[in-house]
């Protein structure tokens, strides 16, 4: 409507331009048709008047002054020429005149001119004897010349009014075209002021109105529609836009509904989970619990904090930069309750997760506390039982490698030959159930807690050092190749205890010289990790690589690789993974073809703790 | 350094030689040199007995350590060496040790299966430097009970600065048993040295002088946490 609305009013403005073109034209053909008559008709007829009045004046004033006859006849060249200007000038003003009433009047004007032409032609015809016909002649001539003198008068005059009517017509149709040329600029200036403002109503107004739904849906009120007005575009793009902020609308919907659901899923899962679990945030304020954790919250006489050792946790997970899962029960905390009767205390090992802050959520923590209060005590009771157990075995096994030592000693008595081998084998099963039983008593007392580790800031050159210094000798003299790198000179402290770990350096150096490749020698080196640790590692080339599935078992206890025999107890590596954990590091495995190395990650001590390297002692530092 | 400069580290002077040799009675050479043994397990302590008597000892074993105690402060009975098992149950090792006269009681050897740092700093302080770490093999007995009894003799010696110093320290008598230590010429120092000297200098109080002496010694100076490896390797060091 409103585009037909536009091309109508451009179609109007249309017809006015060529309609004032064409009078424009009309106009001006009628000044030239005008103008041309003008000098055709009137201004021609003027002229000839004119030159006739001339030649007769000029005829006159030859002829007429003439006091004789003799005078006018001896001169007839001027008549004869102008007489034939006048003649011509007739013949001009009988062609220029139109009409009935000019047409009399040129007759007349004829008329006397062949009457005043033909008194000349008798004048000179005369002789001198006909002096009174001369008079006569020459007044008649007088009188025709004064004829033609008011007659042709009465033709000039008749042609310049002619002219000055024409004028007037002219200047009356000029004004006139003005006018009319300017009623029609005015008419369509209205036309085009009508014509914008219809189209700036018809169009504009419906986009401000689109504009405004669109900002509306933008601010989230996907309630409002946009109005289908203006052109067909427009009610095209209103139309397609309600539809947009429809589907929008029904997908906010769904998705609603969908975070209702995963909501109501959540807390359900959250609520049904038998663990107590906080959403901390950056500040470690809670924001959100499950029932459990409200129980214990309430319990602990808490309301929006976390409880002191989960706060712990979260801390130790934050400076190791990771987050702290796994069933590792070292990480095990008790939450003693105020008010709880007499009981194990509760024991939870939480589970810190890290929550980014991607996707416009909160960036904190998740914890998870799984109760392994019952878990605890049978791990507990396991390694008493161990405890008891080994103890109570290791008192009469030794008793018996005692009694058979002194039987092989011959000092109480002689033994056959069949004694003897029986005994040597008696001896060797106590041995070795002995050196078993041992590893498994200290196994617990690691498991136990019972074992305490002195951390102290240590170079890891010193360590090196002290490993080299106790297993290297050994090394040497069953003649494997062995070579310390020297490390670093740039490597940070690390948190130690030096007996443990030259320990574990050992056990790695003991199973590097029984599994390696013959002839290949055995590395021992340090290296600054990226991640906080300094890794010790013993490096060799092994007969057969560990295959991945080996590596993450080979810290198990009494895990065996398959085709080997049963040297050794078996707890070795089990022992130096506690160690590792009771240093807060870690102990692993790779292994890349024939390459093996057996690495002890320390921590690197913060700079705030440190000590100047080579003096790891305050006692050191005192005497030096 | 210590050893340049003996008299630094001295809190009671020096006595004689004699003195030395006080409390050290060796068995007469009539008789045979009596051990006790003190453990509350029967077979352990047959053991012990056995492997002794077969060494020529006239051992003796005690199941209860209180009428072990009893026994000995009788007076009735004299013996040159004591075994005592450090875990028994109505008394254990140390606090029989402890109910003795230091200045007239036998050598001790401490038999253990899990003692720790705390219980061979209290034994150490209580002058009880030797320590049979279990389970034993009989030579190592017999070795540690020979070597105990023989102590005095070895004091005797020319070169024993070690035997006399740990004859005061069996006595507690710290500063002494620095004295001799120090007294050690250098060109002459066994092994144990500057072990024995560092726990003497600890035991004295000289926490700094302890750490110089550990360091010398290729030891740490936390010992008294790592109790049953710094006796172990303090036995392993006197042989």
């Amino acid at each position: 409507m409103k585009r037909w609305s536009f091309v109508s009013g451009l179609r109007v403005i249309l017809l006015l331009i060529l309609v004032l073109s064409g009078y424009c034209v009309w106009t001006a053909r009628g000044l030239t048709n005008d103008l041309e008559r003008i000098i055709a008709e009137n201004y021609d007829t003027i002229r000839a008047v004119r030159d006739m009045r001339s030649a007769m004046t000029h005829i006159n004033a030859r002829y007429l002054t003439s006091r004789s006859v003799e005078k006018v006849a001896s001169s007839p060249g001027t008549f004869e020429v102008e007489s034939a200007v006048i003649l011509e000038r007739v013949a001009t003003i009988r062609r220029s005149s139109s009409g009935s009433a000019e047409g009399a009047q040129v007759e007349r004007i004829q008329t006397l001119v062949d009457e005043y032409l033909a008194n000349y032609r008798q004048l000179f015809l005369l002789t001198p004897e006909d002096a009174e016909r001369f008079g006569i002649l020459i007044d008649a001539l007088a009188r025709g010349t004064e004829d033609m003198g008011a007659r042709t008068q009465e033709i000039v005059d008749k042609n310049e009014r002619a002219i000055f009517a024409r004028r007037d017509a002219a200047v009356s149709r000029g004004r006139r075209f003005g006018w009319t040329a300017l009623g029609i600029a005015a008419f369509s200036l209205l036309i085009y002021i009508y014509t914008s403002v219809r189209l700036t109503q018809g169009v504009f107004q419906p986009l401000r109105r689109l504009r405004d739904s669109i900002q509306q849906v933008r601010a989230r009120q996907f309630d409002t529609l946009a109005p289908i007005e203006g052109g067909e575009e427009l009610t095209q793009i209103a139309t397609s836009f309600n539809h947009m902020a429809g589907e929008l609308r029904a997908y906010l919907a769904e998705s609603d509904q969908r975070v209702v659901e995963a909501n109501r899923l959540n807390r359900a899962i959250l609520e049904a989970l038998p663990y107590p679990i906080y959403i901390a945030d950056e500040a470690f304020k809670v924001r959100l619990k499950n029932p459990r954790a409200a129980a214990l919250s309430t319990a602990l006489k808490i309301s929006d904090e976390l409880p002191a050792a989960v706060r712990k946790c979260i801390d130790e997970a934050a400076a190791r930069g990771c987050e702290l899962i796994g069933d590792d029960l070292h990480r095990a905390v008790e939450l003693p309750l105020p008010d709880a009767p007499a009981g194990p205390t509760p024991t939870y090992l939480p589970q810190v997760f890290r929550m980014a802050a991607d996707a416009g959520a909160t960036p904190g923590w998740a914890v998870l506390l799984m109760d392994v209060t019952k878990l605890r005590q049978f791990d507990q009771a396991k390694t008493k039982a161990i405890s008891t157990l080994g103890h109570e075995v290791k008192t009469p096994v030794t008793s018996i490698r005692m009694t058979l030592h002194l039987l092989l000693e011959e000092k109480i008595g002689p033994l056959t030959p069949d004694q003897r081998e029986l005994v040597e084998a008696g001896r060797d099963d106590c041995e070795r159930l002995l050196v078993v039983l041992q590893a498994l008593l200290e196994l617990a007392q690691f498991e136990g807690g019972r074992v305490h580790m002195n951390l102290n800031p240590t170079a890891p050159a010193d360590l090196l050092t002290q490993a080299e210094a106790m297993h290297g000798g050994a090394f040497r003299g069953s003649g494997t190749p062995f070579a310390a790198e020297p490390p670093p000179p740039t490597l940070p402290l690390v948190q130690a205890d030096a007996i443990h770990v030259v320990r574990v350096l050992g056990n790695f150096l003991s199973n590097a010289a029984k599994y390696r490749t013959p002839g290949t020698p055995v590395t021992l080196r340090a290296e600054e990790r990226a991640d906080g640790f300094v890794r010790l590692s013993v490096r060799n080339l092994t007969k057969r690589p560990l295959a991945e599935a080996e590596q993450a078992r080979v810290f198990d206890p009494f895990y065996r690789r398959q085709g080997e025999g049963a040297e050794g107890t078996g707890l070795g590596l089990t022992i130096c993974r506690e160690i590792a954990v009771a240093h807060g590091g870690r102990v692993g495995v790779w292994s890349k073809g024939a390459q093996v190395e057996f690495y002890f990650d320390l921590r690197i001590v913060s700079s705030s703790a440190s000590h100047a390297p080579g003096k790891s002692h305050p006692l050191l530092r005192g005497a030096a | 350094m210590p050893q340049e400069n003996p008299t630094r580290f001295f809190v009671e002077p020096p006595e004689t030689a004699s003195a030395r040799a006080a409390g050290c009675d060796p068995p007469a050479a009539a008789r045979r040199p009596r051990v006790l043994v003190v453990d509350d397990e029967a077979s352990i302590r047959l053991g012990c007995v056995v492997t002794l008597r077969s060494d020529g000892w006239d051992a003796v074993g005690e199941a209860s350590s209180r009428a072990a105690l009893e026994r000995l402060s009788s007076g009735h009975e004299h013996f040159d060496v004591l075994v005592l098992d450090y875990a028994m149950p109505d008394l254990d090792g140390l606090a029989l040790a402890g109910g003795l006269d230091p200045r007239t009681r036998p050598p001790i050897v401490l038999a253990s299966a899990h003692a720790d740092g705390a219980t061979a700093l209290a034994a150490l302080r209580m002058g009880i430097w030797d320590f049979q770490a279990k389970p034993m093999m009989p030579h190592e007995l017999r070795g540690r009970v020979h070597r105990l009894h023989t102590r005095a003799k070895d004091a005797a010696a020319p070169h024993a600065w070690l035997a006399r110093a740990l004859l005061c320290c069996q006595r507690c008598a710290w500063s002494e048993a620095l004295g001799e230590l120090q007294a050690w010429p250098a060109a002459e120092r066994a092994d144990p040295a500057d072990l024995v000297t560092g726990l003497v200098c600890q035991l004295a109080g000289h926490d700094a002088f302890a750490a110089l002496a550990f360091q010398r010694a290729r030891w740490w100076p936390d010992w008294h946490r790592q109790g049953v490896e710094m006796w172990a390797e303090l036995a392993r060091r006197l042989g």
